[in-house]
């Protein structure tokens, strides 16, 4: 059997300290059709047509700029962009776009007969690369997105470059050096953003193209308009965290390159609308709720401290793991994959569970197992009862007697939850009990945490159930291409992984049984999905 | 801390190896409290053995029926709720390793093999992954013995049998209890899927090293969450440890502490 030893050796040496070059090549035409397509962006907003229009420029520039696909390919899209803007100012001549879409064909008119730069850069940097000593390419070139590395093979035949390995990040993520180089084409932020991935989160998510490379040397092909390559974005932990990386981009560099955002707000749709909310009934409870888009067309609100947590799906590329794991509500952002279940009832399915786990473990008969809730009901009582009476300000200094500040105002605070069965700590909860005159409860806190622990059982349980439905993977394919899928998950219901699209950050009022729900676009609670449909 | 690497391979052998051959010094560790009646766990009559501690004076033990003389680091107290569990003896061929890798006698390789499994290295995430790259590097370096040095159990209950421990995902304490009277000499997470799926409460005074590979999404996100956690730097790292935690040879490094839960929810799922 052939060792792996001397190609997982190779892959730690390539990311000690791999060199970075950067080749940026001048395209004129492409500089000129960005500038002339920048007056439209006043009008993305307001207008779906220029919207339109600027997102399927940027998609012809992420091609060009990205492969060295010719302008005249139809990957790019250039003569079917040129037909649909002369038809427009045709047939509206009078249309104020029409003025303005003008110069953007002519733009591309004078585009679609360049060479690429790009091309000509690629195949260059591929020549200097031949054969190993065992007969395999020495570079392989890196191409942002499958459904593009078919028309790139294509290229390589047609330019006689029959030495190179050609694969997009995926099929490289779990594979070992085995390259002298790797030439990549299209700066890392930009190449793998989408509308569902913004170009920071691009960036870190692939970053590691340069700082855990394929290959020891790293070619990048950018343009001159293409922002600079900041090495400290593609890294994963804070600044502080980094070791040196060093780029070598000896230009040529235009002052004010194609931002990041404007590439990104341009291919964006129009900004986010708010859910209509419906009014708290006076018998239902109200709480604040930030509001989370999501690709399937859904909304889904959260509180940073109060009721259920957001929960997101990630997979690890390397063990082929799927995690699914509860998330701070500040980490939910666009670009994350949210999962969340319908049709379900989750917390009785968790007390159910939980108080058969009490019963079976712990051997608590049901009425043990009902009188230990109600000490979990009549501290919220005792709790909402001091409030009123003592005051939060009392309560809050008795309790920081012994307990830090921030501990003391999270107990004032969790309990009155629905969902929240005691204080985790002894400490806190024996100084809660006797700040909110609970005596009665003193000697309960084992039971309570016994409780607390069958809930958590009762939750991991759940969780494992949900992740050996997701363990196939299926569902990664929808999720990346469209934003979303729906699974169904037998007596756990449906439940839909969706790609959040935007947050809103400024808390609205909402019925506190929305926290953590889906809700459609017409501000209803959804109860059923079906797979691939849309929201109902 | 958190480390980020270009590949999880090899990464937690290297990590593994370097903290088993660390000096542990036992300071009033529950395991070597020895008391008549207590449950203990040792290598007697070539193999592991739980029992009752039946004799004890200054000069010899008796126990499983054996009376014992000499160095008594091999013999551990195993914590109250230990879980029973079987003897087990060494294979021939792990017995020469580890006696190779402790510098012992064969004859003796068993007692070494407990005295150095009192505080193991516990890791979490990828454990076949760990045990095959433990087989490439042993297969190229026969001289460096890792089979005997890294000779992995496979669940926490199989302490004091095995200088490494490494399963899926670090347990909840409610699930082995009697963990938190023990005490790795390195705890460690490689991978995100082992990163989400551990608890973090067992040993709350072990440091933990993640290892968070560079190439892998998730990875990303559970470098996102470390920081959105809010974990701070430590204020108190010795100076000589200041210049080893340096980020450097391509490896991003992560001094971290992670903030005392204020409270924990319900998980709803």
């Amino acid at each position: 059997m052939v060792s792996a030893l001397p190609s997982l050796f190779a892959t730690w040496r390539a990311a000690e300290s791999p060199a970075i070059n950067v080749d940026r090549v001048e395209w004129p035409e492409l500089e000129r059709l960005m500038r002339v397509t920048a007056a439209l962006s006043p009008f993305a907003e307001t207008s779906a047509s220029a919207a339109s229009v600027i997102a399927d420029v940027f998609a012809a520039r992420g091609v060009l700029t990205c492969t060295p696909l010719p302008p005249s390919h139809e990957l790019a899209g250039l003569g079917q962009l040129i037909d649909g803007m002369e038809r427009f100012v045709t047939e509206r001549p009078d249309h104020s776009l029409s003025a303005l879409l003008t110069p953007v064909a002519a733009a591309l008119r004078d585009l679609a007969v360049t060479d690429s730069p790009v091309a000509t850069q690629v195949a260059e940097l591929l020549c200097e690369y031949g054969e190993t000593p065992q007969g395999t390419p020495e570079a392989v070139l890196v191409v942002p997105r499958r459904r593009w590395v078919g028309a790139v093979r294509a290229w390589l035949v047609r330019e006689e470059l029959d030495c190179v390995d050609v694969a997009c990040p995926a099929d490289l993520r779990a594979r070992l050096v085995s390259h002298r180089a790797a030439v990549v084409v299209g700066h890392p932020a930009t190449a793998f953003s989408s509308a569902f991935r913004p170009p920071e989160v691009a960036i870190r998510e692939n970053g590691w193209v340069l700082t855990a490379p394929t290959a020891p040397q790293v070619r990048l092909v950018l343009t001159a308009d293409a922002p600079e390559l900041d090495p400290d974005e593609a890294w994963l932990l804070p600044a502080a965290a980094h070791p040196p990386l060093r780029v070598y981009d000896n230009g040529p560099r235009r002052s004010e390159p194609v931002p990041h955002d404007w590439i990104h707000a341009l291919g964006a749709t129009a900004p986010a609308q708010r859910t209509p909310r419906p009014a708290v009934p006076a018998s239902e409870e109200q709480t604040l709720g930030v509001e989370i888009h999501l690709a399937s067309g859904h909304a889904a609100f959260f509180h940073a401290e109060v009721g259920p947590r957001p929960h997101v799906v990630a997979v690890d590329d390397e063990t082929g793991a799927v995690a699914l794991s509860a998330a701070p509500l500040s980490t939910v952002t666009r670009g994350v994959v949210l999962a969340v279940r319908v049709g379900a009832a989750p917390h009785e399915q968790v007390v159910s569970r939980a108080d058969a786990w009490l019963r079976c473990r712990r051997g608590w008969s049901l009425q043990k197992i009902a009188e230990v809730r109600g000490c979990a009901a009549a501290l919220k009582v005792a709790l909402r009862r001091a409030l009123a009476s003592t005051g939060h300000t009392a309560l809050h200094r008795q309790l920081t007697r012994t307990l830090t500040a921030e501990y003391a105002r999270v107990l004032l605070h969790s309990p009155l939850d629905e969902l929240y069965i005691a204080p985790q700590r002894r400490a806190g909860f024996d100084a809660l009990v006797a700040a909110v005159g609970a005596r009665d409860l003193t000697d309960r806190f084992d039971e309570l945490a016994a409780v607390r622990t069958a809930h958590q059982q009762a939750g991991e349980e759940i969780r494992r159930d949900l992740l050996a439905l997701l363990g196939n993977r299926r569902w990664v394919a929808d999720v990346d291409e469209e934003g979303w899928a729906v699974l169904h998950a037998g007596e756990l219901g449906a439940l839909l992984l969706a790609v959040v699209t935007a947050r809103l950050d400024e808390p609205v009022p909402i019925a506190r049984t929305w926290l953590g729900a889906l809700i459609d676009s017409n501000g209803r609670r959804v109860t059923t999905l079906a797979a691939k449909e849309g929201p109902t | 801390m958190v480390v980020t690497v270009p590949t999880l391979r090899l990464a937690g052998v290297a990590a593994a190896l370097g903290a088993v051959v660390a000096d542990v010094r036992c300071g009033d560790c529950l395991h070597t409290r020895l008391e008549r009646g207590a449950q203990v766990t040792g290598w007697v009559s070539g193999k592991f053995v739980d029992a009752t501690l039946n004799g004890l004076d200054d000069d010899e033990l008796t126990f499983a029926g054996i009376r014992l003389r000499g160095n008594r680091d091999s013999l551990h107290r195993l914590p109250d709720g230990f879980p029973k569990r079987h003897h087990w003896r060494l294979t021939d061929e792990l017995r020469a390793e580890v006696a190779a890798a402790l510098r012992c006698p064969e004859a003796v390789a068993g007692q070494r093999l407990s005295a150095a499994a009192a505080h193991p290295v516990v890791i979490a995430g990828a454990p076949s992954a760990f045990r095959d790259d433990v087989d490439e590097l042993a297969a190229a370096s026969p001289r460096l013995h890792l089979r005997g040095r890294l000779h992995a159990g496979g669940h926490l209950h199989d302490w004091f049998r095995h200088p490494v421990l490494v399963m899926g995902a670090m347990p909840h304490p409610e699930e082995a209890p009697w963990a938190k009277e023990l005490r790795p000499r390195l705890v460690m997470i490689t991978g995100s899927a082992g990163w989400v799926g551990s608890s973090r409460r067992n040993w709350p005074d072990v440091p933990i090293l993640v290892l968070l590979p560079r190439r892998s999404p998730a990875a990303c996100d559970a470098a996102s969450l470390i920081g959105a956690y809010g974990w701070k730097p430590p204020d108190d790292v010795p100076p000589e440890l200041t210049p080893l935690l340096q980020p450097a040879t391509g490896l991003e490094v992560l001094c971290v502490v992670e903030p005392e839960a204020a409270a924990e929810d319900e998980d709803l799922w």
